[in-house]
């Protein structure tokens, strides 16, 4: 609410405070200048939807949209047992976590195999990419059928039909030079590097207490970003009573060329490990997730 | 919207359009019947593929999967090969899923490796695994390359996220891992639950509703919400009187299966009562006695484990309706939404 101060000395009798009150118009105050990207927002609204599903003790309030619109927001976020609002927290966290995980997997993925704008119209690296899929869950036949669809630009026509492919193909497992770091082509083949073609390094400086960071690269943000565009969501442990540590501020650092935070471990932080995400402005998906280690 | 124009919506049990829910359910049954007719009868094979699909299901993923395509402009017709792989995948899964869990029963018959043995069984998986590629990417086939680089790319996603729920559900019970919070849970809940069962089906609905033109990632916070609530209220039922079709009372805890009331109740217990937990977890399944399942079910009622866990799936489902309404904005209000809408209800009244 914005009010302005008045002059103690010309204080209204309280009818007219509460008749001026009446008929002043006010602006509710902006909840934020700046975008916010902690989910911290999604989070209160789903709250909000939570207080009103659990104080109904049943999944009465869960009605079709047409019945439900004009009751939301009853509830206030107060309400909301502490407990329930961590869950939901929670709930957002994992969430944002798993998919700067994914995306990072993604990008691991497309810079090893190929380049991607080759990709739509090309049946025989989207056979690849399944085949990929295949390893993620079962290892036991799908080394015959690697091969198989490793044939796809070989074999003009389509596929053979089934008994005539193995004739045809080359001696198992030459078909593509040998991974690094594991078996050619099987499931414990390392994949190749790419942070940092892909990724950005990472390094971290820190005052006080001993503490190394666990984390080495972070996402490159989708647009041209500074460092002073970067920001880390205050490093938490798992642990109850460790008090969260914040990250001081990114800088460049031009001895790696990439990214340098900076860290001031306070004094008597708890030991162990403090983790948090990492946000470039403009940009709602994480470039990944700070760990470190504070040591005893 | 093509096909799928608005009708009038017929809310059944569970608050889902039930005339809707079986017409995808029949189109999808259709294609798996296509796609698991072999040209020949393979011996220790083909029978076994067709056992788990045959023993019926809902057919709520197929279905989530054409209804996202009908709310995104697509129509059953086109969406129907994707909802046939989705199912086709999730039945491999439950196979190799039943063999690790050592669980006996599925879908009220002996599970596949009980009736075959472990080899065949997980040999069976396999194949049925890859028959789902078949139908996915005759599905992609006519979407044009950048669709059917979002299919690819939201698959692997899946299966990534798939696998490493798994893991960590089985890694906490081979290892005996106690200090777990609601956060781990729900982490591995999404991973689990939400990204094959809800998140994936509805994003090949979307890539295909939409041609490739809508952003799958639109999809993943509905679902994620929605997998979690789902999660808890399933391992919720296992400890009640009706632990659901073909499942034991109390199987989670035979399994030591970490679940929010575990976590929760080695909170709230007292030294020596966590110490006992800890003591029973450490068992193997055929170690733990009834009277100990018995006492940590009481337990965790004692402590309002029970409770605390309802909250939060109510609260997921809380954040699943908040999302579901930002997800699905400006999409048609026909039956499709009110079955997307519907899932959340669901959760909690389904038989």
């Amino acid at each position: 609410m914005t009010t302005r101060k008045k002059a103690p000395a010309k204080k209204a009798p309280p009818k007219k405070q509460a008749k001026a009150a009446a008929k002043r118009k006010t602006r509710p105050t902006p909840a934020r200048k700046a975008p916010d990207r902690s989910g911290a927002v999604a989070a209160e609204e789903a709250a909000k939807r939570a207080a009103e599903v659990t104080a109904s003790n049943s999944a009465d309030l869960i009605s079709h949209p047409a019945s439900q619109h004009g009751a939301e927001g009853a509830i206030p976020v107060a309400g909301v047992d502490e407990a329930i609002a961590d869950a939901v927290k929670s709930g957002y966290d994992v969430l944002a976590q798993s998919i700067a995980q994914g995306r990072e997997a993604a990008a691991r993925f497309r810079q090893g195999e190929y380049n991607m704008r080759e990709v739509p119209k090309d049946v025989e690296t989207a056979a690849k990419r399944v085949i990929d899929l295949a390893r993620q869950i079962s290892v036991t036949t799908f080394d015959l059928c690697e091969e198989m669809l490793g044939q796809i630009g070989k074999v003009t026509g389509g596929p053979p039909p089934p008994g005539e492919v193995a004739s045809g193909l080359p001696p198992f497992r030459n078909l593509e030079p040998a991974k690094q770091g594991g078996p050619a082509g099987g499931l414990g083949a390392a994949p190749p590097s790419h942070r940092t073609i892909e990724g950005m390094v990472l390094s971290v400086e820190f005052t006080g207490p001993p503490a190394k960071s666990l984390t080495h690269h972070l996402a490159r943000p989708d647009n041209p970003t500074s460092p002073d565009q970067i920001s880390a969501a205050p490093l938490q442990s798992r642990h109850p009573g460790a008090d969260a540590i914040p990250v001081a501020r990114f800088s460049v650092d031009f001895s790696r060329g990439g990214l340098l935070a900076h860290i001031d471990v306070p004094k008597g932080q708890k030991p162990g490990i403090y983790a948090g995400l990492v946000f470039a402005e403009g940009q709602d998906i994480p470039l990944g997730t700070l760990v470190i280690e504070v040591e005893g | 919207m093509g096909a799928e124009a608005a009708t009038t919506f017929a809310p059944a049990q569970g608050g889902l359009p039930k005339h809707l829910l079986e017409r995808y359910a029949k189109a999808t049954r259709e294609q798996l019947e296509f796609y698991l007719d072999p040209p020949s009868d393979a011996p220790f094979l083909d029978a076994l593929l067709e056992d788990y699909p045959a023993r019926g299901g809902k057919m709520l993923r197929p279905s989530i999967c054409i209804a996202n395509a009908c709310q995104f402009g697509g129509s059953l017709e086109g969406a129907v090969k994707c909802a046939a792989a989705i199912e086709l995948l999730h039945n491999a899964l439950l196979i190799h899923d039943d063999v690790q869990d050592g669980s006996d029963m599925r879908r009220g018959r002996p599970t596949l490796h009980a009736l075959h043995g472990i080899p065949l069984a997980i040999n069976a998986g396999d194949a049925l695994l890859f028959t789902a590629f078949r139908p996915l990417l005759d599905a992609i086939a006519p979407l044009g390359g950048e669709a059917a680089r979002q299919v690819i790319d939201v698959t692997i996603a899946m299966a990534r996220q798939t696998a490493e729920g798994q893991a960590l559900e089985l890694g906490w019970r081979d290892h005996n891992v106690t200090d777990l919070c609601a956060a781990d849970y729900i982490g591995m809940a999404l991973k689990k639950t939400s990204w094959m069962g809800m998140i994936w089906p509805a994003q090949l609905g979307v890539i295909v509703g939409g041609r490739g033109k809508v952003d799958p990632g639109r999809v993943v916070k509905f679902g994620h919400f929605l997998g979690v609530a789902f999660q808890i209220e399933d391992d919720l039922r296992n400890l009640s009187d009706d632990p659901g079709y073909g499942k034991e009372m109390n199987g989670d805890l035979y399994e030591a299966k970490r679940t929010l009331m575990l976590i929760h109740v080695l909170d709230a217990a007292t030294r020596a009562e966590r110490s006992r937990i800890e003591d029973f977890l450490a068992l193997t399944r055929e170690e733990r006695s009834d009277d100990e399942v018995l006492w940590l079910a009481g337990l965790m009622e004692e402590k309002g484990s029970i409770e605390h866990a309802r909250k939060v799936a109510a609260a997921m489902a809380g954040c699943a309706l908040e999302e579901f309404e930002r997800t699905y904005a400006g999409c048609p209000q026909d039956d499709n939404h009110a079955f997307l809408h519907g899932l959340v209800r669901w959760i909690f009244d389904r038989k």
